[in-house]
């Protein structure tokens, strides 16, 4: 298996000397093409910090960050949205979607902000796959909960890119609608070969993933390779009872 | 201890302020702008009260009587410098020998006559269209004048008591070749004591030596005007006053009783001489005079109210900005049990102190702005008197009062809004959606004011329903009020619509962007409507302005073409300024082989039924050289002695038929009858009423001026126009014109009005730029997850700056192009109203129109550039974080 994120020392400290806050301390960690990977960790482990480290949307505080042998940490606002745009693809636990686009526009978003034609023949692929081709001209507000989060996941697909980052994306769904979710990101990681890093706090949610990493206090506590939802919930409650 | 509140809400509301000085910034500055042009406006016609009064106490300081002739009852009105111009008739004068006999009246102390008339200094310089360094340069005569004053000459008084003019260089002038020049036009033009200068008085202009310059009422001259002043004998006999004066001016002993005196001097001659108190004279002059000033206030006064008007939007719109970003904070103030009442109070105490602190900077930035408007005016020559700067108490007050009561009235609908926060909002992480109310209402109500505006407008047009007691003009302004008003109320209705209108452009333009920007603009299309309201109001004016003087440059343009024939026209160069033609132009002009038709005009005033009325007099060919229509009579019988000739609308107007007898009187030759032979019609309103063959009536055949000449060459050409030239350049104050020249004249004229105007519309568009970047600002704040997320997936910042101007466009074209239809069509309807009046012409010119679309959407874009960057530069993981 090829890396496609290697995490070198990553310490993100946030404020000033007299109040700071370490949310990263000294954290390795390499990611791997073509696999589910889910890190878990109790609200203030650090999780949502390392995924918005890892996506290039915050900077870290020292040690690098190398996607396919670029150091995020040396680029410039302009290049770090281009590989946000061409490499990376996002869900979000909410708000996910922009309000006045239909669902369609929405999943094309990407592409059409880098001024490409979407390949037509992918997303019918992925638009069948999340099962919400008859809502395609319908916009967001018209849309439940769960249909939303699968049209941000096909637009997390669209441009086929190196990485999904996904924070807690079946956060704010009813369980049915978070096991379709969840059923449907790990078929896109086993059938159409893409790569998912997510981040949540449910054991659920973590047993769709091939490799749990659990976080505490910004260091790395546990690194599982195909845990089971028991052994997830049995190290969960090992770590919060420490 | 802990301090207790007594008032806990304005407390906060004050240290709200306090803490975000950008706040008060971007909302008081429309109310700045409109205040100060309040002020400004008050502060300038004040001033010109002011020294005005002063002038006219001045004219009068130390003199207690005025003697004046008694003057023919249809020549009141016309002032005492009735000389002036290219109309001249005569003023009764006084003999100087009533002077002495004035003097050794008891209690006199002093008297003196004073002449005053016609004259204008000249000086030789570079013509303007030729640059001085070259050497081949034409030198040509230039008539001084101080900006659109006056020009006159005055008799040197020589009483110990006469203090009007002081003289601050050189001496008295004692004889026929000596002048003293008011120091306003020897600093303008460079003029010292001992210089020589050339002075236009009556036909022929003479040459001068300088020997002192004096200053009026310690002003350089009174209102600008120039002065030239003489021994009183030269004076005597260049102002055509030989053996008389214009008035006499009285000094009354300390211990003499000013009534006794002044019946004596009323005894002299009753019929013939009138006796003023001089105080009083000068009060009556000073008034008239403001009242004039009155009508030039008005106008500020209602560029101010636009400014004030566009300004409410605006303020509205930053409340609600302003508050929205506040949410939170209010919501937790219910939180904590704070009533809505003490919300709603808390966000009007805010607006309260804001108003307060713009009007007080409205009012400084006011003395500035006049202070500006007053050199702009000096710096163009605009005379006006020279005096300090007058704010009045009143107009601060009145000032300060409009610009509290505009934002507080302004503010009380967000502040509603406001307190009708939720105090679970503070908890709740909401997007915050504004409630879609339906705009149906709105179009329904809008659509009927527009509908009555429409009739009213229509109605005038198309004489089916006239509003009593309005004049035609009056109607359609009433109509055009109100059609505005409705569209106003409908904008909000149309927005969704004209938006979608320019979708698909967008899109195939800006993609996605372009896309996001018009459903962006959509989607409050209550806010983006009242930010283009604002732009509107103000480009409606513009073009409204702007197609008003396109087609009145066509129509001077028709009317010029159509009505004069002649290839060429002479006329005094400034019209109020010179005393008209010297007869023997048009006698040269005449023996010159080259001339074939020449008719001479001339005017007079005389008297009919107690009224003052001008009668023309004009040569047999003016009919072939002005396009004449015959109503009544023929030409023919007009040139026989005893006949007058009657303009159609004079004779309409009184009820003048063919053959009708006339009775006029005429300074020179008392009453006299005419038959009235012909009725005729001049397209262009002529200067005369009344008309006689010039050659037929001695009092017109030797005058010593002409107002207008009309004649035809044998051929135009270059050859034949500069032998023209030749001639001319020998009469000072004299220019030749053919069609075009007349036209360009025109056209100038128009123009330079409507550069004012356009300078004052500006300021409203620069108002409503404060709006557009404050409803950005408000969109962009709203929609921080939105960007955040559309950063998060990759796009540039680049891209969502982009963006944020592609909205302002959008803001800026809805408002622009409503503004510039509206403003096209209550043109079209204003000339529609004028037609009466000969107006015809109605042209749009698309080149200006394009020009100020295309002002108006940079304007907006510009505005735009603040909220671009905050938005571009939003923190990301603000926007997408949940915890």
């Amino acid at each position: 298996m090829e890396k496609i994120i290697e995490a070198k020392n990553l310490t993100k400290i946030y404020g000033e000397d007299g109040t700071s806050v370490t949310a990263l301390n000294q954290v390795n960690l390499d990611f791997y093409e073509n696999k589910f990977t889910a890190i878990m960790g109790q609200s203030g482990s650090g999780k949502s910090t390392l995924l918005h480290c890892l996506a290039g949307l915050d900077k870290v505080t020292s040690g690098s960050i190398i996607v396919k042998g670029l150091d995020l940490g040396k680029l410039n606002d302009k290049e770090l949205t281009k590989i946000r745009r061409d490499s990376f693809g996002f869900v979000f636990q909410a708000f996910n979607l922009i309000p006045t686009l239909t669902a369609e526009e929405n999943i094309t978003l990407p592409s059409s902000i880098a001024g490409r034609k979407p390949d037509e023949e992918w997303i019918n692929q992925i638009v069948n796959a999340v099962d919400i081709g008859d809502r395609l001209n319908h916009r967001p507000n018209e849309l439940s909960g769960g249909q939303q989060q699968r049209v941000a996941a096909a637009r997390a697909m669209a441009t086929k890119p190196e990485v999904i980052f996904a924070d807690e994306p079946s956060g704010n769904l009813d369980s049915k609608s978070s096991k379709e979710l969840l059923t449907f990101m790990k078929s896109v990681v086993t059938e159409l070969n893409q790569t998912i890093v997510m981040v949540t706090h449910d054991p659920y949610a973590a047993s769709f993933a091939e490799r749990v990493i659990m976080l505490k206090d910004g260091e790395v506590a546990n690194d599982m390779e195909e845990p089971t939802q028991e052994e997830i919930i049995s190290k969960v409650t090992s770590l919060s009872d420490i | 201890m802990f301090g207790y509140t007594k008032r806990p809400l304005l407390l906060i509301a004050w240290k709200n302020l306090k803490t975000y000085p950008v706040r008060i910034f971007l909302t008081t500055s429309s109310i700045i702008l409109g205040v100060s042009v309040i002020i400004a406006a008050n502060i300038f016609s004040e001033s010109n009260k002011n020294a005005f009064d002063n002038l006219f106490s001045g004219v009068f300081e130390g003199i207690d009587l005025v003697v004046q002739p008694v003057q023919e009852d249809f020549a009141q009105g016309f002032g005492d410098d009735g000389g002036q111009g290219p109309i001249s008739f005569e003023l009764k004068k006084i003999s100087d020998k009533k002077i002495n006999e004035i003097k050794s009246i008891d209690g006199v102390k002093d008297a003196w006559g004073d002449v005053i008339g016609f004259a204008q200094f000249i000086k030789f310089g570079p013509r303007k269209d030729c640059h001085s360094f070259n050497p081949e340069c034409n030198r040509e005569t230039i008539l001084i004048q101080n900006g659109f004053a006056p020009t006159f000459g005055a008799a040197w008084d020589t009483s110990p008591y006469a203090t009007q003019w002081e003289l601050i260089d050189g001496n008295p002038p004692t004889n026929k070749q000596e002048v003293v020049m008011d120091s306003t036009t020897a600093e303008g033009n460079g003029f010292l004591v001992g210089d020589r200068v050339t002075v236009l008085a009556g036909a022929i202009p003479a040459s001068f030596t300088i020997v002192g310059i004096a200053e009026f009422a310690n002003t350089g001259s009174p209102g600008g005007a120039s002065f030239a002043l003489f021994d009183f004998n030269t004076a005597q006999i260049l102002l055509d006053s030989v053996g008389e004066v214009d008035f006499i001016n009285v000094v009354v002993d300390e211990n003499a009783d000013i009534n006794i005196v002044r019946n004596a001097i009323s005894n002299i001659d009753n019929q013939g001489l009138e006796v003023i108190n001089a105080q009083e004279a000068a009060a009556e002059q000073a008034d008239s005079i403001k009242q004039g000033l009155d009508f030039f206030n008005t106008i500020l006064n209602v560029f101010a109210g636009i400014a004030i008007f566009v300004g409410a939007f605006i303020i509205q719109n930053t409340f609600r900005i302003l508050l929205l970003q506040r949410t939170k904070e209010l919501s937790l103030l219910r939180a904590l049990g704070t009533s809505k009442r003490q919300v709603y109070r808390l966000v009007v105490s805010e607006s309260l102190y804001m108003a307060i602190i713009g009007s007080g900077l409205g009012v400084a930035l006011g003395i500035g702005l006049s202070i500006v408007v007053k050199e702009g005016l000096k710096y163009f020559d605009f005379g006006l008197p020279e005096g300090p700067l007058v704010l009045t108490p009143n107009a601060a007050i009145t000032g300060i009062i409009i610009g509290v009561v505009v934002t507080i009235l302004s503010s009380l609908l967000p502040a509603r809004k406001a307190s009708q926060v939720s105090p679970l909002e503070a908890i709740r992480d909401s997007q915050s959606t504004p409630k879609r109310r339906s705009l149906f209402i709105r179009l329904l109500i809008g659509s009927l004011v527009s509908l009555i505006g429409l009739t009213i407008l229509f109605g005038v047009l198309y004489s089916f329903f006239r509003t009593p007691s309005l004049t035609v003009l009056q109607q359609v302004g009433l109509g055009a009020s109100i059609i505005f008003i409705g569209i106003s109320v409908i904008t909000p209705s149309i927005t969704k619509p004209f938006v979608t209108i320019f979708d698909k452009l967008y899109k195939s333009f800006f993609g996605i962007l372009g896309k996001l920007a018009t459903e962006n603009s959509k989607r409050t299309p209550r806010r983006t409507a009242s930010t283009a309201s604002a732009l509107m109001i103000g480009l409606t004016l513009i073009s409204l302005a702007n197609v008003l003087t396109t087609s009145f440059k066509a129509q001077a343009e028709k009317v010029v073409k159509e009505v004069v024939l002649a290839d060429y026209q002479v006329s005094a160069a400034q019209i109020f300024a010179s005393p008209g033609i010297p007869t023997g132009l048009s006698q040269e002009l005449i023996e010159l082989d080259e001339v074939t038709d020449l008719s001479r005009t001339r005017a007079t005033v005389v008297g009919y039924n107690n009224r003052p009325l001008i009668l023309g007099a004009v040569d047999k060919a003016v009919f072939d050289l002005i396009k004449t229509d015959d109503i009544a009579g023929s030409r023919e019988d007009f040139y026989s002695k005893d006949a007058i000739g009657v303009l159609k609308f004079k004779a309409e107007s009184d009820d003048i038929a063919l053959n009708d007898k006339v009775t006029l009187t005429i300074p020179e030759v008392g009453k006299k009858e005419f038959v009235v032979r012909y009725i005729f019609d001049w397209t262009t309103q002529p200067p005369a009423e009344f008309f006689l063959l010039l050659d037929n009536h001695e009092f017109f055949s030797n005058e010593s001026l002409d107002t207008e000449l009309y004649f035809n060459v044998v051929t135009k050409d270059e050859a034949t126009k500069n032998k023209l030239d030749d001639i001319i350049d020998h009469y000072p104050g004299v220019t030749l014109r053919d069609q075009d020249a007349l036209i360009d004249e025109a056209n100038s004229q128009i123009q330079l009005l409507l550069n004012v105007i356009y300078g004052f519309l500006s300021i409203s568009i620069f108002v409503a730029l404060f709006g557009i970047t404050n409803t950005l600002s408000l969109s962009v704040y709203e929609r921080t997850r939105e960007i955040g997320l559309m950063r998060a997936i990759g796009t540039l910042r680049k891209q969502i700056r982009n963006m944020v101007f592609i909205e302002s466009s959008i803001i800026s074209i809805f408002g622009a192009i409503l503004g510039t239809g509206l403003g096209i069509f209550f043109a079209w309807s204003l000339i529609q109203a004028l037609e009466d009046q000969g107006f015809t012409e109605f042209v749009v010119s698309t080149q200006q129109t394009i020009i100020w679309i295309g002002i108006a959407i940079f304007a907006g874009i510009i505005a735009a550039i603040i909220p671009a960057i905050r938005a571009s530069r939003q923190n990301i993981l603000e926007a997408i974080s949940y915890e």
